[in-house]
């Protein structure tokens, strides 16, 4: 026997999709080949050595004829030039580029918050970094962050240790892991492909005339292939609106994209709804 | 080569109960709407392997979640969206009764959402379900019973008490 509670579902469904309008089927085929094209390019790898110094050049040529067929993306040893932050040329934003030494934005053991202090556990196989930092507003500050890998499977291991870290450290949030799963991606190693965590402590210092105060802290991760793009954040009032955070992974995202051609699966990261702050620790 | 012709039916047959089960488990139906037009557009990547699946239908509403359910996409889409699409449809559009649902359905925790829907409009059986979305059987059982008592309140009395605990086979 159908209950009330079908009915009312089955209407919902009807009344949708009687509302909606899909986009003709044809234009959903050009976005798959579209699709298709970007993340099966890069067959071909040439290195070239120039006369100023050896510089490796990657060139990605020829199309793809499927996602789970297709090569991994060519090696890229070093950013190129024209990789950017989204907030790198503002005012008050410091650009670092360490070549491949940066510590990560995101320290989930960072030092001050009652956690066990952790070495640097991202620098494994790192080529490149890049990383912007500077402040939303008076009452928060926000960290940028590209990290290059000499291979997918150390970025890998580098959000492996991230997500070690962040549960041992009071992070609290979610993830999303890629297996080898051919319907679903491309990914040639498994392992997380993001979180989204946020965490609240009490330190010294915060809060006025030195007093101990809260600290909310947020940091969303993404992995693309060997590419790990960070958004890392840090409030002394509690938030309710991350759309900041994540305007700025979209953007950085979008920019693995199309300098990087580390173009993202969007394998899900499921973000609660709601996401509240847990209560600070002291 | 891929048999477009077969696609086109395909979508043309499913897309509209697709977005309207997308819609039901995230709540938002330009979100929906964009989601599973992604959705699809990865089934036609893959057509010759996913039009062979049992459920193609399956295939597509858990990449289409999937999508939806990603913070970071959900704000891209946003600015996108418009842009790629044209504008979706607020749900403000849909009959009151449709809207209450809705707004009753995204007061309960996604997962819980997620199973109900699942159960009570797509009609999969706990098992199926627990496949679908790759939690235990256990785990399934409980969000249906504990989305079930949080839907009761929020749904009115004659739909509270229409809100069964019976399970498909």
């Amino acid at each position: 026997m159908r209950d009330e509670l079908t009915d009312r579902l089955a209407l919902l469904e009807s009344r949708v999709s009687q509302a909606t309008r899909p986009v003709p089927a044809a234009d959903v085929r050009r976005r798959g080949d579209r699709r298709t094209a970007r993340t099966g390019r890069a067959t071909v790898v040439a290195v070239v050595v120039a006369l100023t110094g050896g510089v490796a050049v990657a060139v990605a040529g020829g199309g793809g004829s499927g996602l789970t067929t297709d090569p991994p993306a060519a090696p890229i040893t070093a950013l190129p030039p024209q990789t950017w932050l989204p907030h790198e040329n503002q005012t008050g934003w410091e650009l670092r580029t360490e070549a491949d030494a940066a510590p990560a934005v995101f320290q989930p053991c960072s030092p001050g918050s009652g956690s066990p202090v952790s070495p640097e556990i991202t620098l494994t196989g790192r080529t490149d970094d890049r990383t912007a930092s500077g402040r939303i507003d008076t009452t928060a500050s926000m960290s940028e962050q590209v990290l290059l890998y000499s291979s997918a499977g150390f970025a890998a291991g580098a959000m492996r240790e991230l997500m070690e870290a962040a549960e041992a450290c009071g992070w609290d949030g979610t993830s999303s892991f890629a297996h080898v799963d051919p319907p679903l991606g491309v990914e040639a190693v498994s392992g997380w492909t993001g979180m989204a965590m946020r965490r609240a402590t009490i330190k010294s210092g915060q809060g006025s005339s030195g007093q101990p105060g809260p600290v909310f802290e947020m940091a969303l991760v993404r992995r693309v292939e060997n590419v790990i793009l960070i958004v890392s954040s840090r409030h002394s009032v509690r938030s309710t609106d991350n759309s900041f955070e994540d305007a700025s992974l979209s953007a950085l995202t979008n920019m693995a994209c199309a300098t990087l051609h580390r173009c993202s699966l969007d394998h899900p990261l499921p973000t609660p709804t709601p996401w509240p702050w847990p209560t600070p620790a002291t | 080569m891929r048999d477009s012709d077969g696609f086109d039916r395909f979508y043309a047959a499913t897309t509209g109960r697709v977005v309207g089960q997308v819609c039901a488990m995230v709540g938002d139906l330009a979100e929906a709407e964009d989601a599973v037009a992604e959705a699809y557009a990865r089934a036609w990547q893959r057509w010759g392997t996913v039009s062979s699946y049992t459920d193609p239908v399956a295939w597509v509403r858990t990449v289409a979640y999937r999508i939806a359910v990603s913070s970071w996409r959900r704000t891209r889409n946003r600015l996108i969206a418009h842009e790629r699409w044209g504008s979706g449809r607020p749900l403000t559009q849909l009959d009151p009764d449709t809207f209450s649902l809705v707004a009753a359905l995204r007061q309960i925790p996604d997962a819980q959402r997620r199973a109900i829907v699942l159960y009570h409009l797509v009609g999969l059986s706990v098992n199926e379900i627990a496949l679908e979305t790759g939690d235990s059987v256990s785990a399934v059982k409980a969000r249906l019973s504990r989305g079930r008592r949080a839907l009761a309140p929020l749904l009115g009395p004659m739909a509270t008490s229409a809100v069964g605990d019976g399970e498909h086979a």
